[in-house]
């Protein structure tokens, strides 16, 4: 008995298998490069689009690791295409639009640190801020995001580095971490 | 104890970029030892481990996580139950209504959009060597839009964006497509004046109920 499971085809391009889960992370970063929502979907919409037809033209994206690092390049790319074409540099969002949350964490101090982390991570040199969005919004390894910045591994490693050095010295000095005694 | 902590702030700026490292897991083989038996006996190192861990928790923590919405793996049936919810609205909104996009909105237009890639990634053949997409398979998006517009005919906002994305994927496949050029640019043409006269109607909708 064939189940009416197969009726439909099952994705089995890379490409479509990972979509899920790689569209929020791809959102989250193009979403700090963009500063709103809708350009940040068209964006990963259209590197997905863009990547699928590599893919159909028969540049396989042979593993995922190699997906991660062309889709967040694409998605940078195109990002910054787009804030050209608009005559603006990167755009953060310095209001929080996060949902309230239900559980006992106090909203208003987490809309705080948001904006004094948004605030100081404008702050940072573009390079080393970029790193560090692409490793915590990306979740990208170094060598992915080495890739996205076209630098070396270990380049990102520093820069990564100076940007936690630096947030850590402002939050303490806000009095958002301990300093050390 | 003084002497020892000066002694070693001398050289603990050797173990900092090590210490952002591991919390990265991205240590190589020989590190992992050097930066252990340093914290064991560093005092001011394992405070600088864990308020490099809290800065990378508060940046996960204020990391938007619902810039949008989770989504299942691209099933035909996803674009209709998208897009038959009535109270959807669109992050295409006609450039009339005034009023400030809630997030709970932009989302609704994320799902949307995310079901028009969907359709696309569906019809993704599985080998290289496949032959060549054909027509038929590239405009068979068309075909769940009629559906569609049974359903929701009264939702304009949400069918003129799912046909804008629709149209600009149907584009993009036309320019890689096999065969007749003539034919393939006709087709193209055509897809282009229809992108045309949705944004114009985007524009310029028709009249909702005010
Ligand atoms: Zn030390």
């Amino acid at each position: 008995m064939t189940s009416s499971a197969q009726v439909y085809p099952r994705p089995t391009s890379i490409i479509a298998a990972l979509f899920p889960e790689y569209r929020q992370r791809a959102c989250r970063y193009a979403y700090w490069m963009l500063g709103n929502d809708c350009d940040a979907e068209e964006v990963v919409q259209e590197a997905f689009v863009r990547l699928t037809q590599r893919e159909r033209k028969g540049d396989l994206l042979e593993c995922e690791s190699r997906f991660a690092g062309l889709l967040f390049t694409t998605v940078r790319n195109l990002s910054i295409d787009l804030l050209r074409k608009r005559g603006r540099r990167r755009q953060v969002p310095l209001s929080s639009v996060n949902e309230p949350t239900t559980s006992d964490i106090d909203q208003s101090r987490v809309d705080q640190l948001q904006q004094t982390i948004n605030r100081l991570i404008e702050e940072l040199p573009d390079n080393h801020a970029e790193a560090l969005k692409l490793k915590t919004s990306g979740d990208l390894t170094y060598e992915q995001i080495a890739e996205v910045l076209d630098c070396t591994k270990a380049q990102v490693r520093t820069w990564i580095f100076r940007a936690r050095q630096q947030l850590a010295k402002k939050l303490a000095e806000q009095g958002w971490l301990d300093p050390y005694e | 104890m003084n002497y020892k902590n000066e002694k070693q702030d001398n050289h603990c700026f050797q173990f900092e970029p090590l210490i952002s490292a591991a919390i990265d897991g991205e240590l190589e083989p020989g590190e992992v030892n050097l930066l252990e038996s340093h914290l064991d006996d560093c005092e001011r190192c394992r405070h600088q481990y864990r308020q490099f861990e809290e800065v990378n928790d508060m940046l996960v923590a204020t990391e938007r996580q619902n810039v949008c919405p989770p989504v299942r793996l691209p099933e035909p049936v996803l674009l209709d139950k998208t897009l038959s919810k009535t109270q959807i609205q669109t992050s295409f909104r006609s450039p009339r209504s005034s009023a400030a996009p809630s997030a709970r909105t932009l989302l609704a237009g994320g799902a949307l959009a995310a079901a028009g890639l969907a359709a696309v990634l569906l019809t993704t053949p599985p080998e290289p060597t496949t032959p060549p997409v054909e027509i038929g398979d590239v405009v068979s998006p068309f075909h769940r839009l009629a559906v569609l517009n049974d359903q929701s005919h009264k939702d304009q906002d949400s069918l003129t964006a799912a046909m804008r994305m629709e149209l600009r994927t149907l584009l993009l496949e036309t320019r890689s497509l096999d065969g007749d050029e003539n034919e393939l640019q006709q087709l193209y043409d055509k897809l282009e004046s229809l992108q045309r006269r949705l944004g114009e109607l985007e524009r310029n909708p028709v009249s909702h109920s005010e």
